[in-house]
């Protein structure tokens, strides 16, 4: 079922990813530590994320100790460039999340898209220059 | 043989025939030719294959993160790949799972890679070389049955790092 954007999410919100541990799924290229583009691609065309709030980091920081943390504008999500709608999706919340089950989303395309052309709007969200890296406290250092 | 070679799919243009004579006049089977000549051109591929079997009996679901659980046949994508990347001598490539049960083979030489990916219940691989910028240079997609557009899209790879 195509995802449907949620207007109430507005394009000023800041959504967070949190990383995978392979060390492919950031990289130095273009100058600056980032996340990589596998860190946006997905199979089935629906990446996770989660929308900031005054609690979300620290909540995020609880649930997976250690892991890097990417943030990425809505307005990068949606811009001309990309073309991605964000859903929520509450029901699929890690377990204990605290926070608010509403604040976990999904952001992909709202038609179906080849993985090429997914693929390339993938490397567009990694490599915009709002696109970054928050650091753990407990994070290793960037390679 | 260990276990993880045996199960190695080597192409058909590594499989001999006729047993092969070393250079100190030993005869060699045609098995143990297959095995000798994968960890003669990829020294790293028996790690690598171990590496696979481990994402693709380790890999979870994480809600939130993502679903990294590996399927056989994806796998097994993956070590078909494998097959051309064993016989041009070309350093380790590295692999790196990501959501939804996708796995991402990457080759970089310098600051410029070829990265390939292969999805769950799917035939087709997508395929990127980007150059030291991060900037592609060349993308699409390909069957594991189009095997000469794939050794030439190595082979290209390596090619354009010698320039």
């Amino acid at each position: 079922m195509p995802l449907q954007n949620d207007p109430t999410i507005p394009d000023e919100a800041i959504l967070y990813r949190v990383l995978d541990d392979n060390p492919d799924w950031r990289t130095n290229k273009g100058g600056r530590y980032r996340p990589s583009k596998l860190a946006f691609y997905e199979a089935r065309g629906e990446v996770s994320y989660f929308l900031n709030s005054p609690d979300m980091l620290p909540e995020l920081q609880r649930l997976f100790p250690g892991r890097e943390i990417a943030s990425v504008p809505a307005s990068v999500l949606r811009s001309a460039e990309v073309g991605f709608v964000i859903q929520r999706r509450p029901d699929e919340v890690p377990p204990d999340f605290r926070c608010d089950p509403a604040s976990h989303v999904v952001a992909g395309p709202p038609v179906e898209m080849t993985r090429l052309e997914f693929e390339r709007r993938a490397r567009a969200i990694a490599k915009h220059q709002f696109t970054t890296i928050i650091r753990s406290p407990s994070a290793p250092a960037g390679k | 043989m260990s276990t993880l070679l045996a199960n190695w799919p080597c192409s058909a243009a590594s499989i001999k025939v006729q047993p092969q004579r070393t250079t100190s006049g030993e005869v060699r089977s045609s098995q143990l030719e297959r095995v000798v000549r994968c960890s003669d051109s990829a020294p790293w591929l028996p790690s690598l294959l171990f590496h696979l079997k481990l994402l693709e009996t380790s890999g979870r679901n994480v809600p939130g993160i993502g679903d990294f659980r590996i399927t056989e046949t994806t796998a097994n994508q993956v070590r078909r790949l494998l097959a051309f990347f064993s016989e041009q001598n070309l350093p380790a490539p590295r692999l790196a799972p990501f959501s939804g049960g996708g796995l991402a083979l990457i080759l970089e030489i310098g600051d410029q890679e070829l990265t390939f990916t292969v999805y769950p219940n799917q035939n087709d691989i997508v395929y990127l070389q980007t150059d030291e910028n991060d900037e592609p240079v060349n993308d699409g997609t390909l069957t594991l049955d189009q095997t000469r557009p794939i050794s030439d899209l190595i082979t290209a790879f390596l090619f354009s790092q010698a320039r």
